[in-house]
C-alpha cells in the first residue's frame, strides 16, 4: 500500500514537471504526457462508450482539448485528476451528441435486415444467465460491459471511476463534481443494479 | 440492526468509509447473519470481476492520430486568424468607431428630415379638398407649385423675384376666391363698385342698364364704365382679372393653368407700385383676396410683380 502511494506521488511529481516544461514551451513534453496516459484515457473512454472506434475518437479529442488548455492549467489539483475530468466530460458530450445516438440506434426486428452495407443480424440479449453456462473470459467481459453500459450515465461514471479504475472517493468527487454523499449513494445503487444484471455470472 | 439496513451499508463497509462504530455493528451482524455474509461475498466477487476487467489499450498509431488532429486544429486556427486579422498595420479602432457613429447619426438625421418633409407634403395634398384650402396652402407651400402644368403657347414667367431694400424676396402671391354668379361693375372715375346679384342682374337686363354680351370698358353716359357678365367659369374669372389689371394700369405677363384647371388658374401680373393698392381694391370687388405677404408701396418706384391665383368657389 505504501509502495502504491509512493508510486503515485512519484507519478504526480513527474506530471507536475512535465506540465511546467510544457508551459515553458519545451518540445516533446506533450508527447510524453500522451504516451503516459493514452491507455488509461482510452480504457476509460472505451468502458464509458462501449465501442472501440468511438473510444478512439473520444480519447483523441481528450488530448486535443488537453493541448489547448494545458497552458492555463494552474495545478491546483493533480494533473491526472484534471485529465480524467476532461475525459469524463468529453465522454458525456459524446453520449449526448445526436451523431452518436444515431449510430447507436437499436434495431429490434426478428428478421435480418438487408441494406447496402450488408446484412445485419439481430442480437437478443439474454439477461438471465444460467450458472451452468460456461463462458470464456471475452464473453464474460462483453456481458459486464453491456451491463455497465445499461446503467444511467451518472451511475456508470462513478462505477467506472471507483470499481473499474479504483480511484479514491476524494478523486472521484473532484473528477465528477459531486459531493461525497452523492458519490456513495450513486455507487451503492449502481453496484446493486449491476449485481442484479450479472446474477448467475458472478 | 435489520438485514435490510446492513445490506445498504455493505457498499460503504467494503470501501472502508464507515465510521468505526457503524463498522463494528456491521461486523458483528455479519458474524451471526449468513444471508448478509453471502451478500458481502457476492459484492466482493463483483468488485473483483470489475477491477480485473481487461485494460483496453489505445491503438498503436494513437499519438500520430492526435498529432494529425492537432495539425487540423492549428490550420483552422491559422485560417481564423487570417480571416479576422488580415491587416498588418495597426487600425485605430476607436477612431473607426467614432467615425461610424457620426456617419450613422448624419444618415439617421437626414432620413428623419426627409420623412418629415414627405409627411408634411402628403398631409397638404390629402388635406386640400376645397378650393379655399388649396389656395391657402398654395400661399405657404412651395411643393404644390411644381404640380402645375403649363398650358402650351404661354411662356411661363420665371419665378418672380424683386429686390426690396436690397434683399431678395419671394414672388408676391395673391389668392382670389370668387363665388360664381356674381357680377361687378367698376366706375373708372370714382372707382366705385356696384355689386349686383343674379336677381338684380336679370332686372338690369330687362331694363337694359347693363349689357351682358360684352366684357370690358364701354362708354356709357359720357363716362368710361366697366361692366361685367356674371362669372360662371374660370375663363370668366380670368377675363375679369385681366380687365381689373388693365384698369389698374398693370400688364398681364402670363396665364398658367393649374392642375385643377377647371376651377383655378394663375395669372402673373406686373403693375406699377403706386397702383398696387388700387388693384387690390378692384380684386376685392371680384372676390375675397388673400395675400402671402403685405408690402409697402409708398416709397417704392419699381413695378410690383405678383401672381394671382384665381379660384372658383363651389
Amino acid at each position: 500500500m505504501n509502495r502504491e502511494i509512493g508510486k503515485e506521488n512519484t507519478s504526480c511529481r513527474e506530471d507536475r514537471e512535465l506540465v511546467e516544461a510544457f508551459q515553458a514551451n519545451r518540445e516533446g513534453v506533450f508527447d510524453k504526457l500522451v504516451l503516459k496516459y493514452k491507455d488509461k484515457v482510452f480504457n476509460l473512454c472505451y468502458r464509458f462508450l462501449g465501442d472501440y472506434e468511438e473510444a478512439n475518437d473520444c480519447a483523441q479529442e481528450v488530448f486535443v482539448k488537453l493541448y489547448r488548455s494545458l497552458k492555463k492549467f494552474q495545478q491546483k489539483s493533480s494533473f491526472s485528476t484534471w485529465l480524467y475530468r476532461i475525459t469524463v466530460n468529453t465522454c458525456k458530450n459524446k453520449l449526448a451528441s445526436s451523431e452518436y445516438r444515431l449510430r447507436k440506434k437499436m434495431v429490434r426486428l426478428d428478421n435480418p435486415i438487408h441494406s447496402e452495407k450488408g446484412t445485419y443480424r439481430i442480437e437478443i440479449e439474454d439477461e438471465t444467465l444460467s450458472p451452468a453456462t460456461q463462458l470464456d473470459r471475452k464473453e464474460k467481459e462483453m456481458l459486464i460491459q453491456n451491463a455497465i453500459g445499461s446503467l444511467p450515465e451518472e451511475q456508470k461514471m462513478v462505477v467506472l471511476l471507483r470499481d473499474v479504475e479504483g480511484f479514491s472517493y476524494e478523486k472521484i468527487t473532484v473528477i465528477t463534481g459531486y459531493n461525497i454523499g452523492t458519490v456513495k449513494s450513486k455507487l451503492a445503487r449502481a453496484r446493486q443494479k449491476l449485481r442484479e444484471k450479472l446474477r448467475g455470472l458472478i | 440492526m435489520e438485514c435490510g439496513k446492513i445490506k445498504g451499508l455493505l457498499s460503504d463497509y467494503i470501501d472502508g468509509i464507515l465510521d468505526s462504530e457503524t463498522k463494528e455493528l456491521v461486523k458483528k451482524h455479519l458474524l451471526r447473519c449468513r444471508e448478509c455474509s453471502k451478500e458481502l461475498s457476492s459484492l466482493n466477487k463483483y468488485l473483483k470481476e470489475l477491477s480485473s476487467l481487461q485494460k483496453v489499450k489505445a491503438p498503436e498509431d494513437f499519438l500520430e492520430k492526435v498529432h494529425q488532429r492537432l495539425a487540423r486544429w492549428f490550420e483552422l486556427k491559422r485560417i481564423i486568424r487570417r480571416l479576422f486579422v488580415p491587416a498588418r498595420i495597426k487600425v485605430p479602432w476607436e477612431l473607426v468607431g467614432v467615425m461610424t457613429t457620426v456617419i450613422l447619426i448624419i444618415l439617421l438625421y437626414n432620413a428623419m428630415q426627409t420623412g418629415r418633409k414627405t409627411e408634411e407634403f402628403s398631409l397638404v395634398t390629402s388635406k386640400v379638398e376645397t378650393p379655399q384650402e388649396l389656395l391657402k396652402s398654395e400661399l405657404h407651400e412651395a411643393p404644390l407649385e411644381k404640380e402645375r402644368s403649363i398650358s402650351p403657347g404661354i411662356i411661363p414667367e420665371k419665378e418672380a423675384t424683386f429686390a426690396l431694400r436690397g434683399e431678395k424676396e419671394k414672388p408676391l402671391e395673391i389668392a382670389l376666391l370668387i363665388k360664381p354668379g356674381k357680377i361687378t361693375l367698376y366706375d373708372k372715375g370714382k372707382m366705385e363698385r356696384k355689386s349686383v346679384s343674379m336677381r338684380s342682374l336679370m332686372d338690369a337686363e330687362v331694363s337694359n342698364e347693363v349689357q351682358l354680351n360684352s366684357r370690358g370698358p364701354v362708354e356709357e353716359a359720357g363716362e368710361k364704365k366697366y361692366k361685367a357678365e356674371p362669372i360662371l367659369s374660370i375663363n370668366d374669372a380670368v377675363a375679369e382679372v385681366r380687365n381689373v389689371v388693365a384698369l389698374a394700369g398693370g400688364e398681364v405677363l402670363s396665364v398658367e393653368e393649374d392642375k385643377q384647371a377647371n376651377i383655378s388658374e394663375s395669372i402673373s401680373v406686373k403693375i406699377p407700385a403706386k397702383n398696387y393698392d388700387t388693384l387690390l381694391k378692384h380684386l376685392s370687388q371680384i372676390g375675397n383676396i388673400y395675400q402671402s405677404q403685405v408690402i409697402s408701396t409708398e416709397e417704392r418706384e419699381e413695378p410690383v410683380t405678383l401672381r394671382i391665383r384665381v379660384m372658383l368657389l363651389p
